[in-house]
């Protein structure tokens, strides 16, 4: 299990090396782009001097290795303030919009997905499988933007998007996640108003994932069932739900854990669409700034916190394997 | 079945739940009057618009994106923070209107000696800086200091100062290095040249002594102008607030605070204009959806002349565009008219020379002329032996109208045999292009956007100076242009100077090196109950919040 822990580290630094040299392969010059297109060559030289941009690269990599390993991700050569900063003030905003988004996913794909297997070949079914087409074949932006309108501009029973302004009411920080927050400061409007906020995109940001999820469950619970030790246990006289729920749900989860766990990585950067229509204020915003302005420092250190965040995840599914299948266990 | 059906019970109850939780938040408007925001304080959405009334009048405003920074000395740029530096900071003079007629800012009044190497200003009195203390010589001195200090995006504009020297509380003297026909309306000018923060604030909030707080204050201000930041939630919003010891005085009508929702989907633009939960666009929209909009609701669009227009330069190195003939036949093929229609939905017109018409001088009728003469062109790339046509890469912005710009000069050039493959890049990008010298330039055209932001023709004609090949200069002019621009920035003769421009246009029109597209037209679009909006091409992307005023917005 601790070496199971110790692997990531390794990928964090791949992580580090790769994200450098792509980000540093992209043509155009951040000192420039700061100082803009009128300033003059001493003054692009200053800011390039001052964020240690002229040196050679390898020298780049490695005093940021250097600052990585004491914990320091440098500053943001846009905003000037440590990149920590800026990461840490729309982690808990993209986080909590990728939970909210992947227990929608969990409460609506896993039960469409076993009603699915369930009465295979037969209306839920059919209902189910249409919904997985429909679902995939929908490019988020559209359904952003009609799901705006409709239920904002045309409705109006969801707001437009944003998490905090004129006129929300958020909790007291505890942990930045202003659901958790309100519930543990027993603040009943902040809690209305994050949910309320949090809908739209949530439900946008989840639909790709949740018809991922019903085609898993589906898939595997169809897998599994026909398995030789279902087929003994039907012999036996066990009852249909019995099979299905103790003995079929436990291993057909397996395959769809997996993919939960995909789904959250790819959702902590690619929201970005979803951040971008609903003024979500994430990483995801932050990150496409950050490269349109080859900010270097905030494009390193999203890429290194989200590779944490997402093996974090990772390590997460490989535990509830254990937990799912008893017969799982790790090299010591 | 039954732990089976309780599953899917719970489902719907959860969603179910969820919904309600929806319904509870409607009600049409989703803006709470009185609710806390968690700053703590009160924000209250009351718009009857009288000034004579107690509860304080907001404006929603939109914004494209989130500022970088609020530090004049350091972040210069429209969409960096110069659009929210305006409400907080002031210039010694004011541009008010398209002509560039001059009015006393900070400064009162003003003269220049009679080498036109001093400029005495005396100051306005009784003006305060948002922390209580007093603006003065002092603070004029130390604003040029700092911004000489910290050496980033203001200083350019401060190059031509040798000295400031405070001949009394009020009085300053401006030395320069040499004459400068451009000093005065650079100071009047949109960029760089904001006095502030207060030397008392700077002190204060240094973290290591002369460090000029340039961290501090990224995200604080202490200017002279009319309005305060209360508080910027990045991406999300910046709330102002009225600064009540302005030196205008609060007299009129204004408004009390201004909430910016930074909302970076211009459809969703569109949706909260025509719902009315935002009162006005403050950062510009791409002419069609602009169009679409107008009539829409309560949405009004103000149209004016900007000083900006449309280029697309050639390589004058590499390539059959080295060619003058090829250049010219390419200006030939053009359709100018469908890149006016398409690309700019009639809000534009045709530029004949390298300045818009709102700058002067007026392109002088001897120079060259180019307009749609299909054949004409035809017989140049001839001559110039490509008959058959070539390839072409164009450099251009990802942005706005500029893809239906390229995809009419594809169509008008095909019609010579000649493809252009366009790349669609960032301004970073696109810039980097640009700024390699001469006979390195790695397009065959490249396109964007000049613009005068003082009004004088030396904005845009100096970066046809050679000195400017590696910034945008696509690499043209000789040294007896180059003395052109040279000679009209060293006397302040306007004849002599307009002779001079004049020439120089001349010169460039025979040349042909660029396309010059159209000079465009500025939408602004807002709801009808917003007045007080006037355009000032030279503070293009500026918004005057002090003259703003809301009348006759129906309540909710």
């Amino acid at each position: 299990m601790a070496k199971r822990v110790l692997q990531v580290i390794p990928v964090l630094l791949g992580v580090t090396v790769l994200t450098f040299a792509i980000a540093h392969s992209v043509p155009g010059d951040p000192a420039r782009a700061i100082a803009g297109i009128y300033a003059t060559e001493e003054t692009v030289e200053v800011i390039r001097a001052k964020w240690g941009l002229d040196k050679p690269l390898p020298e780049q990599y490695l005093v940021y290795l250097g600052h990585l390993l004491r914990g320091d991700l440098g500053a943001s050569i846009q905003s000037r303030r440590p990149v920590a900063d800026d990461i840490m003030d729309r982690l808990p905003a993209t986080l909590e919009l990728s939970l909210f988004a992947l227990l929608l996913m969990v409460v609506v794909g896993i039960p469409m997905g076993m009603i699915a297997a369930r009465w295979r070949n037969r209306l839920p079914d059919h209902v189910a499988r249409l919904f997985v087409i429909l679902g995939g074949a929908i490019p988020s932006f559209w359904l952003a933007l009609v799901a705006q309108l409709v239920f904002f501009s045309w409705l109006g029973w969801l707001p437009f998007g944003g998490r905090t302004g004129a006129g929300i009411v958020t909790p007291e920080t505890v942990s930045g996640l202003y659901v958790l927050d309100s519930i543990l400061t027993l603040n009943g409007t902040a809690l209305v108003h994050s949910l309320r906020q949090l809908l739209l995109p949530g439900m946008v940001l989840a639909l790709a994932g949740t018809t991922s999820i019903t085609r898993m469950t589906r898939a595997s619970m169809l897998e599994v069932l026909r398995q030789d030790y279902i087929k003994a246990a039907r012999a036996k006289g066990v009852s249909g739900r019995t099979i299905v729920l103790k003995h079929a749900f436990k291993n057909a989860m397996i395959p769809t854990i997996t993919v939960l766990g995909l789904l959250f990585g790819s959702m902590l950067g690619g929201a970005f669409v979803v951040e971008w229509i609903f003024a979500w204020p994430g990483i995801g915003t932050l990150a496409a700034n950050s490269i349109t302005n080859l900010d270097y420092t905030v494009i390193m250190g999203i890429s290194i916190v989200i590779a944490i965040v997402y093996s974090i995840a990772n390590l997460l599914v490989d535990v509830s394997y254990m937990v799912l299948n008893p017969k799982v266990r790790y090299e010591k | 079945m039954k732990r089976q059906g309780k599953l899917l019970v719970t489902t719907i109850l959860v969603v179910l739940v969820l919904l309600t939780f929806g319904a509870l938040g409607c009600g049409g408007s989703t803006t709470t009057t009185g609710g806390t925001d968690s700053t703590g304080t009160t924000v209250s959405t009351d718009t009857t618009g009288t000034t004579s009334s107690e509860e304080p009048v907001t404006l929603f405003a939109s914004r494209n994106n989130d500022p970088r920074s609020m530090d004049p000395a350091d972040e210069i740029t429209g969409t960096g923070g110069l659009e929210s530096q305006v409400a907080f900071y002031e210039r010694l003079i004011n541009i008010v209107d398209e002509t560039g007629t001059m009015e006393p800012g900070l400064a009162e009044s003003w003269e220049v000696s009679e080498d036109g190497l001093t400029y005495t200003f005396e100051l306005r009195k009784g003006v305060k800086f948002h922390d209580g203390t007093e603006f003065d010589a002092e603070a004029v001195r130390f604003t040029w200091e700092r911004i000489m200090g910290i050496g980033t995006g203001a200083a350019q504009y401060w190059q031509v100062v040798e000295d400031i020297e405070i001949v009394d509380d009020y009085t300053v003297d401006i030395k320069l290095k040499n004459v400068s026909p451009t000093f005065l309306a650079t100071l009047g000018g949109q960029r760089g040249i904001y006095m502030g923060p207060s030397p008392a604030a700077v002190k204060e909030n240094e973290k290591t002594p002369g460090d000029w707080a340039v961290d501090y204050f990224v995200d604080h201000e202490c200017g002279t102008g009319p309005y305060t930041l209360v508080s910027w939630t990045h991406d999300q919003e910046l709330v102002y607030e009225k600064f009540d010891d302005y030196w205008r005085g609060w007299d009129g009508q204004h408004v009390d605070q201004i909430v910016h929702r930074i909302v970076k989907e211009p459809a969703t633009i569109r949706l909260l204009l025509e719902r009315g939960e935002i009162d006005i666009a403050a950062d510009d929209l791409a002419i069609s959806l602009a169009t679409e909009m107008e009539g829409q609701g309560d949405i009004v669009l103000d149209v004016a002349p900007t000083t900006m227009l449309t280029h697309i330069t050639f390589n004058l190195d590499n390539g059959p565009t080295a060619d003058v003939r090829v250049r010219q036949a390419i200006a030939m093929l053009f359709d100018y008219d469908a890149a006016i229609e398409g690309a700019y939905r009639g809000y534009a017109k045709r530029v004949y020379g390298p300045i818009p018409s709102s700058v002067w001088p007026a392109i002088p009728a001897e120079a060259q002329r180019y307009d749609q003469n299909v054949e004409e062109a035809k017989k140049l790339l001839a001559e110039a032996g490509y008959a058959d046509g070539f390839t072409l890469d164009l450099a251009c912005m990802d942005m706005y109208d500029y893809k239906t710009i390229v995809q009419i000069l594809q169509q008008s050039l095909a019609e010579a045999n000649i493809t252009v493959n366009a790349e669609f890049t960032t301004w970073p990008v696109l810039f980097e292009k640009l700024q390699q010298p001469k006979g390195q330039k790695p397009f065959g055209m490249a396109a964007y956007q000049m613009w005068a932001a003082i009004p004088d023709p030396s904005d845009i004609l100096m970066w046809w100076h050679t000195d400017a090949i590696t910034v945008i200069n696509p690499g043209w002019g000789t040294p007896e242009t180059d003395k052109l621009i040279d000679d009209a920035n060293a006397t302040l003769d306007q004849a002599e100077r307009e002779s001079l421009y004049s020439e120089l246009i001349v010169k460039m029109n025979e040349d042909c090196p660029a396309i010059n597209v159209a000079e465009m037209q500025h939408i602004m679009v807002y709801n009808d109950w917003v007045k007080g909006y006037k355009y000032i091409p030279y503070y293009n992307g500026l918004v005057n919040w002090y003259e703003l005023y809301i009348e006759g917005k129906p309540v909710n």
